[in-house]
């Protein structure tokens, strides 16, 4: 599956970073493909391209504070997860996330 | 963005690690050995006023990460060099901050320079974060019995974060 993630966080810096780890460590256990913008203390990292957000099927907003740029996601679906429970259950958090897609997708 | 900045592996040195830290039973106590080891080492000039600045730092948001970690810093004048220390308490102890506490059985205490720019900062605490999300490092890290066994851990950790960052963009 293609994924596209944004961590970011309000407990601190380094939560922000700790959840986009655990996010990149269950997509690459469950054999998906993953690119994840970081909003941390130092702006904006990795931003995504707009194709990629395009192109995700999957759109991951691991986060407790306002995601910066919404406006290119406007026409789209992200599944908001706290990064807390992200860092804590990597794995289950993702399942969680496909989970909650997959009611939308059947109802196409 | 991580292999200009600093390692961790880098800086870690036998007489800032320390194994035993089961008489330790409060967040205070962690950080007064943590620290006094820094300051043996020779990373701080002045001991008292780098533990002030840790619990200023404590102020501004919670280095209680869940999953039994901590990763107080210090950013001050008095670190004049980076340091890091890290401590393992088998039978854990209680880490509470502002914004809630819990059990912790590793910590990682960091020394930064104050002239050390805000980048480099963040990207320090970066890896390490990177790196404690891994179970395999913080299993490393529980069954460490020496030193080596610390040192390594981290070296396989941050060989892994670059072989990930490599393959994943």
């Amino acid at each position: 599956m293609k994924i596209v993630a944004i961590t970011a966080c309000a407990a601190g810096i380094a939560h922000t970073y700790m959840a986009a780890e655990a996010v990149k460590k269950a997509a690459r256990e469950a054999g998906d493909e993953i690119k994840i913008e970081i909003q941390g203390a130092m702006g904006i990292e990795n931003r995504l391209k707009q194709s990629d957000i395009d192109d995700a099927e999957l759109i991951i907003f691991a986060v407790n504070i306002s995601v910066r740029d919404r406006d290119r996601f406007s026409d789209k679906n992200p599944i908001l997860i706290d990064p807390g429970e992200f860092i804590s259950n990597p794995n289950k958090s993702l399942e969680k996330a496909k989970n909650s897609l997959l009611p939308k997708h059947r109802s196409l | 963005m991580d292999n200009e900045f600093l390692k961790i592996s880098e800086v870690i040195k036998p007489e800032t690690v320390a194994l035993e830290m089961n008489d330790v039973t409060c967040k205070a106590q962690a950080i007064n050995r943590l620290a006094g080891m820094l300051y043996q080492a020779g990373h701080l000039t002045d001991l008292d006023a780098y533990i002030k600045s840790v619990y200023e730092r404590e102020q501004l948001g919670p280095t209680y990460m869940g999953n039994f970690i901590a990763i107080p810093h210090g950013k001050c004048d008095a670190v004049k060099a980076a340091g890091v220390a890290f401590g393992l308490s088998k039978n854990s102890f209680q880490y509470e901050t502002e914004l809630g506490e819990g059990p912790v059985k590793l910590v990682f205490l960091l020394a930064i320079p104050n002239q050390m720019s805000a980048d480099a900062y963040v990207a320090v605490l970066a890896r390490l974060a990177r790196l404690l999300v891994h179970e395999e490092f913080c299993l490393n890290l529980y069954n460490a019995s020496s030193y080596q066994d610390v040192f390594n851990a981290i070296l396989t950790g941050e060989k892994l974060l670059e072989d990930l960052s490599n393959s994943i963009s």
